[in-house]
């Protein structure tokens, strides 16, 4: 019994920490532009040599295009960009809903697929790419 | 023998007030320190390896117990043998934890550790889950064989991850060269977390340096080269179950 209230009042203060940092609005991220994309793709996956990027409108996503003709699929997750590299440009899908919006989707369930809302000069890069 | 208490379990109401204050901290200096959903994590992560401590750590003191009848010395609880306990646990620790990086079935339960891009103080909380499972305890075994009483040993343990606690924050940046020679510090701990390729695999101490730099896996965190964060390859999820069991499941699909 103790030990189940013990639980029951961790579980509660670590909502109580959760909620502070929500209400603090802690942690924001976004990926400012292609030489933002193309810094991130470089740092983060040794040995890529990025070329241009495309960033989703929302700065929550970009597609960086390497010099060897790989790709890096880059998310904002929490405060910092995770990626992931892709020899080829695969998994792209139009969306139902909104022309302008391509999912990307490389079969890593964990890591899930990335959504790119695309302005006109977005829309023909990735035209241009495939 | 004394009946003594799990340290751990008093520290918990400061690593409590360390977090809050390091959150108001980072609010005015960094607020990028912090970020919900993953501090969300680290802190259940915390919680479930409790609760796997909870079911496996009766059979651990009870394996320390048989252990320990085949002892070498009778060690009483005296000033020096604490001193001496508290040491050699670091020495075995250093040798878990090197091994927790370079061996992949023991990299399997720590990867948790390692799971989140950010470095503060919630981050420490993230333990393992499956310890057990990977037979980690062994490391401290020869503690129990040469005579320290199981009881002085586990006390050591938990002051040790109290030690380990308040070194991962970015928010203290060096202290005087004499601490930094001897002690394991933030700086040296934030290199330990690095995903930039010239720290990987270095700084596995515990509570004194001193071992790294004797056994040659030391890198001093450089101001040229800010630390990323994280696994080399990121998990870009904050699914708990996935962050606890990848690197097992990876295992699996191996073999």
């Amino acid at each position: 019994m103790d030990k189940l209230i013990v639980f029951a009042g961790s579980l509660l203060a670590i909502l109580a920490v959760f909620g502070l940092v929500r209400w603090l609005r802690l942690g924001n991220m976004a990926i400012r532009d292609a030489h933002d994309a193309c810094q991130m793709a470089r740092q983060g996956l040794p040995g890529f040599a990025p070329l241009d990027a495309i960033i989703s409108t929302d700065h929550m996503a970009a597609l960086v295009k390497g010099a060897d003709g790989s790709y890096a699929l880059i998310k904002c997750h929490g405060a910092h960009p995770a990626m992931r590299a892709m020899p080829h440009l695969t998994g792209v899908q139009r969306s139902g809903l909104d022309d302008h919006a391509v999912r990307i989707d490389m079969g890593d369930r964990a890591f899930g697929a990335v959504w790119l809302a695309l302005d006109k000069s977005g829309e023909d890069k990735l035209l241009t790419w495939m | 023998m004394p009946d003594l208490p799990d340290p751990v379990d008093y520290a918990v109401p400061a690593f409590i007030l360390l977090i809050l204050i390091e959150i108001f901290v980072a609010r005015a200096r960094n607020p990028r320190a912090y970020e919900s959903r993953d501090t969300l994590t680290s802190l259940l992560l915390g919680l479930g390896s409790t609760i796997a401590g909870l079911l496996t750590g009766g059979l651990v003191f009870a394996l320390a117990v048989q252990v320990s009848a085949w002892r070498l010395f009778d060690i009483p609880f005296a000033w020096w043998a604490w001193i001496a306990c508290f040491v050699l646990d670091d020495l075995a620790y250093y040798w878990f934890h090197r091994s927790a990086h370079r061996v992949r079935w023991f990299w399997a339960s720590h990867v948790i550790h390692h799971s989140s891009q950010h470095y503060n103080l919630s981050t420490a909380l993230r333990q393992t889950w499956t310890g057990f499972i990977s037979l980690s305890f062994m490391f401290r075994l020869p503690l129990f064989l040469i005579g320290f009483p199981p009881e002085m040993v586990f006390f050591c343990v938990g002051l040790n991850l109290i030690y380990q606690f308040w070194i991962h924050t970015e928010m203290v940046r060096r202290f005087p060269r004499w601490f930094e020679a001897v002690m394991n510090t933030p700086s040296h701990h934030r290199a330990h977390h690095g995903t930039n390729p010239a720290y990987l695999d270095s700084n596995y101490a515990g509570v004194f340096i001193i071992w790294d730099r004797m056994f040659g896996s030391f890198v001093p965190e450089r101001d040229d080269d800010p630390v990323r964060y994280g696994l080399v390859h990121q998990l870009g999820s904050f699914n708990l179950f996935w962050a606890a069991t990848h690197e097992w499941i990876g295992i699996a699909r191996d073999v």
